[in-house]
């Protein structure tokens, strides 16, 4: 009988997986892709229900490496997103938050010629992501945080390509 | 706080609302330099991008863009360390000259209504604020940015009309009025340095910051030893606001200088904060050779060289050291010649620290300390040899020799007799299956520790070299992973990771001992030389275990 080898890996990597492995599941590399960089236009759109609903505008992916890369947690609050890069199996490689764009605090000059910050609230803004690649990022999820212990809603998910 | 309901962005809305079908911008723009010190994988990257500039208005974009680039360099620190930035001109036509001005505000009087067809959409009066000048199609940005020059650092939009204004964010903004490049300084700091505000930005925008805390003890505070100084101090926003800023003359609390003549600057909290990030994106080591780190087989002499990117102060000190002993002070090159060095092992030692008057920071010499390290082997390498025990059932095994073949299957080939090995796995799920003779895994590497199994206990030796612990870090990802332990003698698991503790969810050995912060538990004690371990991470972190002659 000829064996197919690649099947038996398969099976048993399940088999073991299941007995002794499963805590295992979101083992990845934080290896960065070779100078890759991905950037993601994203619109949002706030209905009458308050519901948010987001569109991948584009995406572009370039050759170059970023100097720093920044969770920003300071930023994992009720309203605001997460950023999520998963792997080919859906499982979090790596998390950043951003800034709800529906609400964009923005610092200016007042009529007085003083620095001072407002908030502009919007039902439909824009907003755009720039992220070094991982090695097995295979899609970047957006979520909205509902509560910054648990697991965001999640509103999006692009396959990057 | 102020919340303003934006109806005035009409451009946007029709934008957004053709979302699935936009057409990204993949043209080439003429990238021009302002000013070059480096490669910009090394320096710091500054990219101005002209708005409302027509074709024939590019060069005096040039100029415009060339005044805004001296302002910020009329300015310390940025002054003094102008030699680590960049700075590009992306030359952005638009097919009409200037900014929108919708004019809903009653600031028509100085500042005509105005509807142009500019590249960016860069307008005035957004959310009703006249002065808050700011491009409402951030995604054009982005993708000029993105094809033209992504590794940017920090990137700005110029925009071509001369009435005040600007705003910060992701991409800051500002117009070609005169107090413009004050509102650029003020707003690079926030997205360069994470600086705050020094006047009172409001409480949802207070946090804690190099020049912002709720810490009003003088003796703590983490800028204390300004205090007292050049009018520093421990200053309340306003009573009983709880948070306290440095200085009450800063750049991030006021646009214009108080007295007239005398120009505003960063307190030096807020200066001490740039350099420190100035110096984490960019080290002071610009180049060296030889490249190799490594060197197995020196031809005499050995020449040394560093290339340093010295600030306008020059206050770059630099120490040569071998095995630990300093021989040069403030050189770029070096020659050894073997009479120099020991039998065996050699470490050559390059350091570099900045010694300027703009930094207080308590240990900085520990925090910031740059260093290049080259081994020279001087006569034959020594073969050390390590016993890796296997039990029988499942194991976690990893080691610190680095043998001439590290593939799983010649590596663990002695664990094969009697067809004793059943499985072996790395972090990733990837396994080698020695009675298939598959070899998912390769080479098996010093930093990963490795899941087994065996029908009955074995001890196999790896001979090779011992690879350095304390130059060998390793990468601990968020979520699960497994590490090696590189270190010749055990050592106790919570000293190793005193400093990764918060990040730490669990660690646990083969036998199900766990290590568990957030309980105080420790179940494992040392971490033993031949084990690995499975660790769950709640963010990515780095590893680095003392060197063997040192204790924990």
């Amino acid at each position: 009988m000829k064996i197919d080898y690649a099947k038996v890996v398969i099976f048993l990597t399940l088999i073991h997986s299941f007995c002794f492995g499963a805590h295992l599941e979101s083992l990845e590399k934080d290896n960065y892709q070779d100078n890759k960089i991905v950037f993601l236009n994203y619109s949002i759109q706030k209905s009458a229900e308050n519901e948010i609903q987001v569109v991948l505008m584009n995406q572009i992916i370039v050759d170059g490496t970023l100097k720093q890369t920044s969770a920003k947690k300071h930023l994992n609050v009720l309203g605001n997103l997460k950023c999520i890069e998963l792997d080919e199996n859906y499982r979090e490689i790596n998390t950043i938050y951003l800034l709800n764009p529906l609400q964009k605090p923005v610092e200016y000059v007042n009529d007085e010629g003083l620095l001072a910050w407002t908030e502009i609230a919007q039902d439909e803004a824009g907003f755009s992501i720039r992220l070094q690649l991982h090695e097995n990022t295979a899609f970047i999820a957006i979520e909205q945080i509902n509560d910054p212990t648990q697991q965001g809603i999640r509103i999006i998910t692009t396959k990057i390509e | 706080m102020r919340k303003v309901t934006l109806t005035i962005l009409g451009a946007m809305l029709c934008a957004l609302t053709s979302a699935q079908t936009y057409q990204a911008d993949t043209s080439s723009y003429n990238v021009d330099t302002l000013l070059y010190n480096g490669d910009t994988d090394k320096f710091i990257n500054i990219v101005i991008l002209s708005d409302g500039y027509m074709e024939a208005e590019l060069s005096q974009f040039e100029l415009d863009a060339t005044h805004v680039m001296n302002s910020l360099f009329s300015v310390e620190p940025y002054a003094t360390y102008q030699s680590y930035f960049n700075v590009f001109i992306i030359k952005v036509p638009s097919n009409e000259s200037g900014a929108n001005h919708p004019g809903t505000l009653s600031c028509t009087a100085e500042h005509p209504i105005l509807e142009v067809d500019n590249y960016f959409e860069s307008t005035f009066d957004i959310g009703y604020l006249h002065r808050l000048l700011a491009s409402p199609a951030p995604w054009k940005i982005t993708d000029v940015l993105a094809y033209n020059f992504p590794v940017y650092d920090e990137a700005v939009v110029l925009v071509n009309t001369p009435y005040y204004g600007g705003s910060g964010g992701a991409f800051a903004t500002l117009s070609t009025h005169e107090l413009s490049g004050n509102l650029f300084i003020h707003e690079l700091a926030h997205s360069f340095v994470d600086l705050k505000d020094e006047y009172w930005p409001g409480e949802v925008y207070a946090g804690e910051a190099a020049n912002m805390t709720q810490e009003s003890d003088p003796e703590i505070v983490r800028w204390k030893n300004w205090a007292s100084e050049d009018w520093h101090g421990v200053f309340e926003y306003f009573s009983g606001a709880g948070w306290y800023r440095p200085h009450n003359q800063c750049r991030m609390k006021i646009l214009s200088p108080l007295l007239p003549g005398v120009p505003a600057n960063f307190c030096n909290v807020c200066r001490e904060a740039t350099v420190e990030k100035i110096h984490s994106l960019c080290t002071p080591v610009q180049e060296y050779q030889p490249l190799i780190e490594d060197i197995d087989s020196p031809s005499f002499p050995l020449e040394f060289q560093v290339e340093l990117i010295q600030p306008l102060s020059q206050t770059l000190h630099s120490n040569w050291s071998l095995n630990g002993v300093t021989i040069e002070s403030n050189t770029a090159s070096i020659s050894i010649q073997q009479a120099d060095l020991n039998q065996g092992v050699n470490i050559l030692t390059f350091d570099v620290q900045d010694e300027t008057d703009m930094l207080r920071i308590d240990n900085h010499e520990e925090i910031h300390a740059y260093e290049i390290s080259w081994t020279i082997e001087n006569g034959e390498t020594e073969i050390l040899c390590q016993n890796l025990n296997f039990p029988a059932g499942w194991s976690i095994f990893s080691t610190y020799i680095s043998a001439e073949n590290m593939a799983a299957d010649y590596l663990l080939n002695s664990l094969n007799n009697d067809n004793n090995l059943v499985i072996v796995k790395n972090h990733m799920g990837t396994a080698y299956l020695p009675s298939y003779d598959v070899n998912g895994i390769g080479a098996i590497e010093n930093e990963q520790g490795y899941l087994a199994k065996n029908n009955f206990t074995q001890t196999i030796e790896i001979c090779g070299e011992s690879v350095l612990p304390e130059e060998t870090p390793i990468s601990l990802n968020q979520g699960w992973g497994m590490f090696s332990y590189l270190r010749f003698e055990a050592a106790d698991l919570i000293a190793v990771f005193s400093e990764l503790q918060d990040e730490i969810i669990i660690i646990k050995n083969n036998v199900g001992d766990a290590f568990l912060p957030d309980w105080g538990f420790n179940g494992i004690g040392d971490l033993e030389p031949g084990k690995g371990y499975q660790i769950k991470m709640a963010s990515p972190q780095t590893l680095i275990y003392l060197a063997n002659d040192q204790e924990y």
